[in-house]
């Protein structure tokens, strides 16, 4: 298909001047169809039935009004068309009116062929490029829809595989977990010598087994909690602690672990209780996913626990003086299976999942949880959790914790 | 008996030819598809296919969509529709399209609606 030739309209009630019209018209360069109608009126119906990409419109008929035609034809569907003017223009003012009504330009009777000819040639190009512009940018709309409609698409499918791994995470940790369960206590029960005797080298043995088996019970359950958090099944049970007497308790639990790494264990707490509205065994795991962080990461110095009071919640810190964090990899550190060069000796890992699962319980608990750190100086782990208060207690009833 | 028409592909992935072949084929466009691995060979193939529609990709070795959209439209007497088919949208290559003469221009998207959709405007 080429591209369309032009389609010129003119309206013009003087034969001569209309044959004229015609024969320059016809010796264009750019090949036309041309329309020839003798009245206004219906030049205006035409205008309003087809689209034309130059109108020329003599502005001084006898029977109608120029001026009354140029305002009709501005109406038509397709505005965009330029309109010439040809007249005598005896009356000067004529033509800045005619401007004024839309028309774009004026061509002077009697007609000089040429000029006719390149004043109709350039109206002819300059529609053609306004033409092919428009084009362009209807497809460029029309593609960029088109990729983002995709985008979404693939969007929407990354989000089902998503969840489909979490799925079969969750399964998969579940399954794993009955015959570990069932393994971990037969070999306990031969260690503890209900069994029968077990000479001190095989026990040893076993032991180590089942160090291990414990390890890997720890990791499933991290799975399962994971899970369970991203499915939203996780439900609060929710009551008042003394958050002073819990931090000495989960401290004193560390403490011959962090003996044993020559880390001095500390805490800075307020003399009186502090009441709390949380799931304890929940914030205990965040306590514990945090402390036993620090100590993983922290080669000497001390782990500091703290805790401060302010209206509606408390702020609870987790310092150590270990190798810190890089700048760069602070926004993903709460992220799923995400592990840093933090970790120098291969034993030390873990799953990847214990601030995550951290970072949800405390958001569970309408608390926010943050991170900070300079390589080499120490990281403090920042996070809130919401007061006791009898206020709150009849506030909550009504909301749902399960995101 | 009444010819079939003839699509004409022009691209130089043999991955994307295929996949544009299937999309076109599945759409139920009642024409046989031809396709040609560059653009000289896609201009020469014009001449004796006569094709209705031929699809150009942008990228190509040799002389590339837009060159290759000018040449067949050069050729007089042949009626052809070009469509430019390409992976980036882009309003600058849109108008190059144009100016090459192409009569669509569409972007290349895994099931190649884009493509089905211009063709089918232009029937």
């Amino acid at each position: 298909m080429k591209i369309k030739q032009p389609r010129i309209l003119v309206i013009e009630d003087n034969k001569c001047d209309r044959d004229l019209l015609l024969h320059i018209l016809n010796s264009l360069e750019t090949e036309c169809v041309v329309e020839c109608v003798n009245s206004g009126r219906i030049g205006v119906e035409h205008l309003r039935k087809e689209s034309f990409d130059l109108v020329i419109l003599d502005l001084s008929m006898q029977k109608f009004d120029g001026f009354q035609v140029l305002k009709d034809i501005r109406d038509a569907k397709d505005k965009a068309f330029p309109v010439l003017l040809v007249s005598s223009f005896t009356n000067k003012e004529d033509k800045v009116q005619g401007l004024e009504l839309g028309a774009t330009d004026c061509i002077n009777k009697p007609y000089i062929i040429e000029e006719v000819r390149a004043r109709v040639q350039i109206q002819l190009k300059l529609r053609q490029i306004l033409k092919d512009v428009q084009w362009a940018s209807e497809k460029t709309n029309a593609g960029i829809k088109m990729l983002y409609k995709e985008l979404d698409k693939k969007n929407k499918q990354l989000q089902e595989f998503d969840r489909l791994k979490d799925e079969f995470l969750g399964n998969v940790s579940h399954e794993l977990r009955t015959p570990l369960t069932i393994i971990r206590e037969s070999i306990s029960q031969i260690v503890d010598g209900l069994i029968g005797d077990v000479p001190e080298k095989q026990k040893q043995y076993l032991s180590r087994a089942l160090a291990n088996i414990d390890r890997l019970k720890n990791i499933i359950d991290n799975l399962l909690d994971i899970s369970k958090i991203e499915k939203g099944r996780v439900e609060l049970y929710k009551e008042k602690v003394d958050l002073v007497a819990l931090i000495k308790d989960i401290c004193a639990d560390f403490q011959t672990k962090a003996a044993a790494q020559n880390l001095e264990l500390r805490y800075e707490l307020p003399e009186d209780e502090v009441y709390v509205l949380i799931d304890m065994e929940k914030t205990i795991q965040v306590f514990t996913n945090l402390i036993g962080n620090a100590l993983k990461f922290t080669k000497k110095g001390n782990i500091t626990i703290s805790l401060k009071e302010w209206e509606d919640f408390v702020q609870c810190e987790v310092a150590d003086t270990g190798m810190g964090i890089a700048a760069e990899h602070l926004p993903q550190l709460f992220n799923k299976f995400k592990q840093f060069s933090r970790t120098h000796s291969p034993g030390e890992k873990g799953t990847g999942l214990g601030l995550t699962i951290a970072k949800s319980i405390v958001e569970l608990h309408g608390g926010n949880i943050h991170v900070e750190s300079r390589e080499g100086k120490g990281t403090t782990f920042i996070f809130t959790l919401p007061k006791y208060c009898q206020r709150r207690l009849v506030h909550e009833e009504n909301i749902d914790y399960r995101r | 008996m009444k010819n079939k028409s003839r699509f004409l592909i022009v691209d130089d992935d043999d991955g994307d030819l295929t996949l544009m072949r299937n999309a076109i084929e599945t759409a139920g466009f009642d024409a046989d598809v031809y396709v040609a691995k560059n653009g000289e060979q896609g201009v020469e193939m014009v001449d004796d296919l006569k094709p209705v529609t031929v699809i150009v990709d942008t990228n190509m070795p040799g002389i590339n969509g837009f060159e290759t959209c000018s040449l067949m439209k050069s050729r007089d007497k042949v009626n052809i529709q070009v469509i430019i088919c390409t992976g980036v949208v882009d309003a600058v290559d849109a108008g190059k399209a144009r100016a090459s003469g192409a009569d669509g221009y569409c972007v290349k998207t895994s099931n190649y609606e884009a493509l089905i959709n211009e063709i089918k405007s232009m029937f």
